[in-house]
C-alpha cells in the first residue's frame, strides 16, 4: 500500500499548490487602494518601496510553497507507508498556510508607514441595482443528483456487489470491512448527502447575510465565494460517490485519482477566477477602520459602535465579521466551528 | 454604472436621512427611473450595515414625498412623479437646511468660493434637467 500513501501525499502537494496560488494572487485580486490591508496612494505598487514589499511577500510565499513541496516529496519517499508520515503531510500544508499568513502580516506592517489618510471611518456603499450572482437553486441539486446517480447504479448492480468488501484502508491495506447490506452500501452516500446539504445551507445563509457589494469587483468577490462553496459541495459529492462505488470499481486508487482530478479542477477554476477578478476595475480606497477596532494584528475587527455585522475586509477582498456586534462572536464561532465539526465527523466516520 | 449610495455611519446626520437623501439624489437625476424596484429593506440594510428600521424609515420618508410605492411583499417601486411647485413650507425647510449646511461649511473652513461654485453647478444641473423634462 506504499503507492497509496504516495498518492495521498501527492494530493497534499496539489493542495499546497492551490494555497500558494491563492496567496500569490490575493494582493492583485484585492485591488483598489488596499495594499496588504493598508490604504495607500495610487501608484504605490510601482514605487521602489512598494516593489520591495511586494517582492519580499512573493519570495516568502514561493519559498514556503517550494519548501512544503520538498518536505512532501521527502515524506513520499521516506514515510508514505506509515500513518505518522501521512499525518505529517497534513502538518506541512498547515505550516505553509501559517508561513504565508505571517508573510502577509509582515507586508501589512511594512506598508503601515505609507498609509494615506482617507475620509470618514465608517463609510458604507450599496448598489440600488439588482443583486448579481443570485442563487441558482437548480445548481444546488447537482451534488444530490451525483449521489442519487451513484445510489441508483449500486442498486441496479446489487447482485454484482461482493458479499464482503473493504470500506477503509490503512497504510498496510484494508483494515475495515462491510457486507452487502443497505447500511454499508448506501451509508457513505447518506453521509455525503448530509455534507452536501450543510454546504448548500452554508451557501444560502451567507448569500442571505453577506452584503451584495456596490461595485463590480465587490459583487464578483461575493459571487466567487458563493461559487467556491458550490464547487466544494460538488467535489464532496463526487468524491463520496466514487468512494461508494469502490466495491464495484476497484480499490482506494480510484478514490485517490478521483480526488486528484477534483482538486486539479478546483485549482484551475480558482486561479482563473482570481485572475479574472484582478482584471476588474479597482474599487475606490476604503476608509481605514477606527482606532482600536482591529485585533490580532489586523486579522479581526471588533467595533461596538459599528452597527454592521459584516464589514469590508481590510485586505479589500470580501467581508469579515464585526466581533463588536451582538451576533458577531456567534457568527464567527459558527463559521470556524462548522468546517471543524465536518472534518471531525469525517475523521470519526472513517476511523 | 450602477446607481450606488454612500453613507457615513460616523457622521452626525442620522443614517435614515442620509439614505433618503442619497436615493432622492438618484431619483431627481433620473438615474433610477419610474417602475424600477429598489432593493428590499432587508437587502439594503444588510448592504449598508444598518438596522432594518433605519432603511424602512428612509423608504417611508420617500414614500411620503411621493417617490415610492411601498407595497406589502413587493418591496419599494419607484413612482412616476411630477415635481410639484414648492410649497411655502418646503421652501422654508430648504432655507433652514441650507443655513445649517452653510454653518457646517464655515465651521469646517470650506472656502466660500468652493461653496459658490458647487451651488452654481447644482443650479445649472437642475435647470438643464428641467429643460430636458
Amino acid at each position: 500500500m506504499r503507492e497509496v500513501g504516495i498518492w495521498v501525499v501527492g494530493l497534499q502537494g496539489l493542495a499546497v499548490l492551490q494555497v500558494g496560488a491563492a496567496y500569490l494572487l490575493a494582493p492583485r485580486a484585492a485591488g483598489g487602494g488596499a495594499w496588504f490591508g493598508v490604504p495607500v496612494a495610487p501608484g504605490f505598487a510601482a514605487t521602489a518601496e512598494g516593489g520591495r514589499i511586494a517582492g519580499g511577500y512573493r519570495r516568502a510565499v514561493v519559498g514556503w510553497t517550494l519548501a512544503s513541496l520538498v518536505a512532501l516529496a521527502a515524506l513520499a519517499l521516506l514515510a508514505a507507508d506509515a500513518w505518522p508520515g501521512l499525518a505529517a503531510a497534513g502538518l506541512v500544508t498547515l505550516a505553509q498556510v501559517g508561513g504565508c499568513t505571517a508573510a502577509w502580516s509582515a507586508a501589512h506592517r511594512a506598508s503601515l508607514p505609507h498609509a494615506v489618510p482617507t475620509p470618514g471611518s465608517m463609510i458604507r456603499r450599496a448598489s440600488l441595482g439588482p443583486v448579481t450572482g443570485a442563487l441558482r437553486p437548480a445548481m444546488d441539486l447537482v451534488g444530490f443528483l451525483i449521489l442519487g446517480a451513484a445510489a441508483l447504479y449500486l442498486w441496479s448492480r446489487w447482485d454484482q456487489l461482493p458479499e464482503r468488501f473493504p470500506v477503509h484502508w490503512g497504510p498496510s491495506g484494508p483494515d475495515r470491512w462491510g457486507t452487502r447490506r443497505p447500511a454499508d452500501v448506501f451509508g457513505p452516500l447518506g453521509f455525503g448527502a448530509g455534507m452536501v446539504a450543510m454546504m448548500v445551507a452554508l451557501r444560502w445563509v451567507l448569500a442571505w447575510q453577506l452584503p451584495a457589494g456596490a461595485t463590480p469587483r465587490a459583487q464578483a468577490t461575493r459571487r466567487l465565494g458563493l461559487d467556491a462553496l458550490q464547487g466544494t459541495g460538488w467535489f464532496i459529492a463526487g468524491l463520496t460517490a466514487v468512494g461508494a462505488l469502490t466495491p464495484l470499481a476497484g480499490g482506494p486508487e480510484v478514490v485517490i485519482v478521483g480526488a486528484g482530478v477534483g482538486m486539479l479542477v478546483l485549482l484551475v477554476a480558482s486561479v482563473v477566477a482570481l485572475v479574472r477578478l484582478s482584471a476588474l476595475p479597482p474599487d475606490p480606497p476604503g476608509p481605514p477602520p477606527p482606532a482600536g477596532a482591529l485585533r490580532w494584528g489586523g486579522l479581526l475587527y471588533a467595533n461596538p459602535e459599528d452597527p454592521a455585522l459584516w464589514v469590508p475586509k481590510g485586505a479589500g477582498l470580501g467581508y469579515t465579521v464585526n466581533l463588536g456586534h451582538p451576533r458577531g462572536k456567534l457568527t464567527l464561532a459558527l463559521l470556524v466551528g462548522l468546517p471543524i465539526a465536518l472534518s471531525l465527523g469525517l475523521a470519526w466516520l472513517t476511523s | 454604472m450602477l446607481p450606488v449610495i454612500e453613507i457615513d455611519l460616523a457622521a452626525p446626520t442620522p443614517a435614515f436621512r442620509q439614505i433618503a437623501d442619497a436615493i432622492r439624489a438618484h431619483l431627481v437625476a433620473g438615474r433610477v427611473r419610474a417602475g424600477q424596484q429598489l432593493p428590499t429593506v432587508r437587502r439594503l440594510a444588510t448592504d449598508l450595515g444598518v438596522h432594518h428600521n433605519t432603511v424602512a424609515e428612509a423608504y417611508r420618508l420617500l414614500a411620503g414625498e411621493g417617490w415610492l410605492d411601498l407595497g406589502r411583499g413587493r418591496g419599494a417601486t419607484v413612482l412616476s412623479r411630477a415635481t410639484p411647485g414648492a410649497s411655502p413650507e418646503a421652501a422654508e425647510r430648504f432655507e433652514r437646511r441650507l443655513g445649517e449646511l452653510a454653518a457646517v461649511a464655515r465651521a469646517e473652513g470650506v472656502p466660500a468660493e468652493s461653496v459658490r461654485e458647487r451651488l452654481l453647478a447644482l443650479a445649472r444641473a437642475m435647470l438643464a434637467e428641467r429643460r430636458r423634462a
